[in-house]
Order: structure tokens, then C-alpha cells, then sequence
């Protein structure tokens, strides 16, 4: 089983540009209610800057998660922008968010279970991405991570992240589920994958 | 402070003369006209009277009450800075400083000769030598131009700044976003804010 586990644990080096994985198909990016917190909040018309503590939580609907869906649940940095776009409605709404200075992002997202093809059977997991920026689109369904980007996928019933992505640009497409990974000039991206058994014990 | 009835008209200037003529035009124009309200309007004016007193004030200074009334202030230039009604109000002069104590009040806030924001309180002091209008006791303020109102235990209008400061339980809502704060500074039309402890929930 060790054995097992540790040939599991796949290093994948991609030269020059270019990485895309799939992790089950995501549909679209669920936004539900926001809540933006910092120290100072700055408002200018439809521009509303937190700074100092920043925060910036999804709110979603206390509903299970589709097989392949993706939730955002949080972003904490320094620094976070948000331009609000006004709809016909007249509802403001989130247009771009640009996330600046130690960003940490949690997000869940819901797999269909190996062998399920209805997806009645799920398994939900956690998404953990560190970066130096972060700009999310709401039009684009895409959080593109740049410097330094670090994306863990965690399983709770596993030991340890399943995968881990390492890059200088990460590009997170929620409509289709891929991620777009960069390494630095010169450098390769970097993708750890760890199969199932490592469970936890 | 109030004068007691029994103090002395001290002597007035041709300002205090003039602040005294503004708010009691405005208090007589607005119970002949009525300004909208149906009830007979009370103008109660009441300069104080002589005295010989021990106490006698260092500066010169006179004081009225109204009520029921209409005040509006201009700048040196002639540009209306804001206007209320209120019911209740205690004008007093000393040296330069006009100092103006209103109670129940609904106050428009100008910028540039046009109304910027409408502001309603259960008190304001409004003095001339600062330029600054003092709110308090709950006060709520909406802008005219874009759907932006806020809430705020207390709030001053620096009008030389042309800048709001809310304190306490600070609450600004535009359409669909609310934002909760310890304190708050804005333009008069509230077009620009700057939060402090701030959270913004967008539903």
C-alpha cells in the first residue's frame, strides 16, 4: 500500500508554456450573496476598494453542490477591487474583482464519484490557491492567479492534497473546468497528482 | 447659553441685525405662506430683555427662538450652503460666531448652488465661523442625484470642504449594497465615501 501511495504521487514537469488538467467539468462560477470586509473601504461610484484585512466571501444558497459545479467561497488579501456593473434591473452586481498582496482563495468544488456517469453521486473538495494576485471576471468565468501561484485540491477523506499545482500564472476556467498553468521564463509549471488510497486514517 | 429674561438688549451690530432680519423674514414668509403646511404657522420671537445682571457676558450677544420656521444660510458670495425647516430653534450671536440650535430638523445641503443631499435629524447646530453643520441624535442623509442614503448616530457637514463625517452605527445603502461602518467621510453627494471597520454585503 505504501508502495502504492507513493507511486501514486505523480510529478508532472511541463516544459515552457502551457498545462491543462481537468478535474471533472465545472459549469459556471456560483456567486450567491457578497460580503466584502476590510479596515478602510474606499467608494468611488461603482468602485469599492477594501484594504487592510480584506475580505470577500460567497455567500452561496445552503443547497448540495452539483456534480460538477464550483463555488467561490473566499478570497483574503491585502488588497481587494471590486468594479460592480449595474444591471437592467438596476442590481448592482460583481463585473471584476482584481485581489492584490498575499492572496489566499477557497473555493469547493463538486466531482462526480469515479464510475458515476448521472451524477447522482458526488464528492465534494476544497481548493485552496495562493498567489500574489488574483483578477476574476465575472463575464469570463475565469480567476487567473498570477506570482508565486500555489492550488491545492484537498479531499476531507484523504490525507493531503490530491493534487497540487505550481506556476507563475494559473488560469482557473469554471465553465469548463480546466486550469491553464504557466511556469515562470525559463521555468517549468509544476503538477503533483496523488491517487485516492492515501486515505486518512 | 440662553439669556434669562431679566439680562440687557445688548448692542447689536448691523450682522447680528442682519441674521436676526433673515431668519425672522423667512419665519414670517413661511407662516403667511405656509410652506405647504396646513396649520397656522407660530413664529414665537423672543430677543431678551434688559438686565443688570452681575453676570455680564464677555462678548455681545443676542439670541432668539423660533419655531415652526424656515432658515437658510448663503455664503459671502451669496451662494446658497443649505436651507431647513425645523420646530424648534435657538439663534444666538456672539462676537462673529452665529451659532444656530435647531431641533426636529429636515435640512437641504448645497453644492454649487444646487441641492446635493437632503439631511433629517433631531438636532443640529449649525455655527457661521466654522462653516460646519452639526447633526445628531440619529440623523439620516440621502443625495439627490444617485439613490445613496445613509444612517449615522451623528454627522457633520463641513461645508468648506464640501465633506460629510458620520459617526456610530454608521449605514449606507445604494440600490442593493449596504455597507456598515464604525464611521464614514463623504462628499455632500455622496458620490465618493471612505469607510472605517467597513462591511459591504451586495444580496
Amino acid at each position: 500500500m505504501a508502495i502504492a501511495r507513493k507511486a501514486g504521487a505523480v510529478a508532472l514537469l511541463v516544459g515552457i508554456l502551457g498545462l491543462y488538467t481537468s478535474f471533472g467539468r465545472a459549469e459556471s462560477l456560483a456567486l450567491g450573496m457578497m460580503t466584502l470586509a476590510g479596515k478602510v473601504l474606499e467608494l468611488d461610484d461603482l468602485t469599492i476598494i477594501a484594504t487592510g484585512n480584506a475580505s470577500f466571501v460567497s455567500s452561496s444558497p445552503d443547497t448540495p453542490m452539483k456534480a460538477g459545479t464550483t463555488r467561490l467561497e473566499s478570497i483574503k488579501a491585502e488588497s481587494i477591487r471590486l468594479d460592480l456593473i449595474k444591471g437592467k434591473d438596476g442590481k448592482l452586481a460583481l463585473g471584476k474583482a482584481l485581489v492584490t498582496g498575499g492572496v489566499i482563495i477557497k473555493a469547493k468544488r463538486a466531482d462526480r464519484k469515479t464510475g458515476q456517469t448521472d451524477g447522482s453521486a458526488t464528492t465534494v473538495r476544497d481548493i485552496l490557491a495562493t498567489a500574489q494576485t488574483a483578477t476574476l471576471e465575472q463575464g469570463q468565468d475565469a480567476v487567473v492567479l498570477r506570482g508565486g501561484v500555489v492550488v491545492k485540491v484537498t479531499d476531507p477523506k484523504l490525507a493531503g492534497p490530491i493534487a497540487r499545482l505550481t506556476g507563475e500564472t494559473v488560469t482557473i476556467s469554471l465553465k469548463d473546468n480546466k486550469m491553464r498553468v504557466e511556469g515562470p521564463p525559463g521555468k517549468h509549471a509544476e503538477l503533483i497528482l496523488t491517487p485516492e488510497e492515501a486515505e486518512k486514517k | 447659553m440662553p439669556l434669562s429674561r431679566n439680562q440687557a438688549m445688548p448692542e447689536t451690530r448691523p450682522r447680528v441685525v442682519l441674521w436676526i432680519l433673515l431668519i425672522s423674514f423667512v419665519a414670517a414668509t413661511v407662516s403667511t405662506a405656509g410652506c405647504g403646511r396646513r396649520e397656522p404657522v407660530k413664529e414665537r420671537v423672543k430677543p431678551k430683555e434688559s438686565a443688570t445682571s452681575l453676570k455680564q457676558p464677555k462678548e455681545k450677544k443676542l439670541e432668539a427662538e423660533f419655531e415652526r420656521a424656515r432658515i437658510t444660510w448663503d455664503d459671502d458670495k451669496g451662494r446658497r450652503l443649505w436651507e431647513a425647516e425645523f420646530e424648534e430653534a435657538l439663534a444666538s450671536q456672539t462676537g462673529e460666531s452665529a451659532v444656530v440650535e435647531l431641533r426636529n430638523v429636515k435640512a437641504s445641503l448645497y453644492k454649487d448652488g444646487k441641492v446635493a443631499s437632503r439631511l433629517v435629524a433631531p438636532r443640529v447646530v449649525a455655527d457661521s465661523r466654522t462653516g460646519e453643520v452639526r447633526a445628531s441624535g440619529g440623523v439620516k442623509v440621502h443625495s439627490v442625484a444617485d439613490e445613496v442614503s445613509a444612517r449615522a448616530e451623528r454627522l457633520v457637514w463641513k461645508s468648506r470642504e464640501d465633506r460629510l463625517v458620520g459617526t456610530g452605527a454608521v449605514k449606507m445603502t445604494r440600490g442593493n449594497m449596504e455597507i456598515a461602518a464604525t464611521s464614514f467621510e463623504a462628499d455632500t453627494a455622496m458620490r465618493k465615501a471612505r469607510f472605517k471597520d467597513a462591511e459591504m454585503d451586495l444580496r
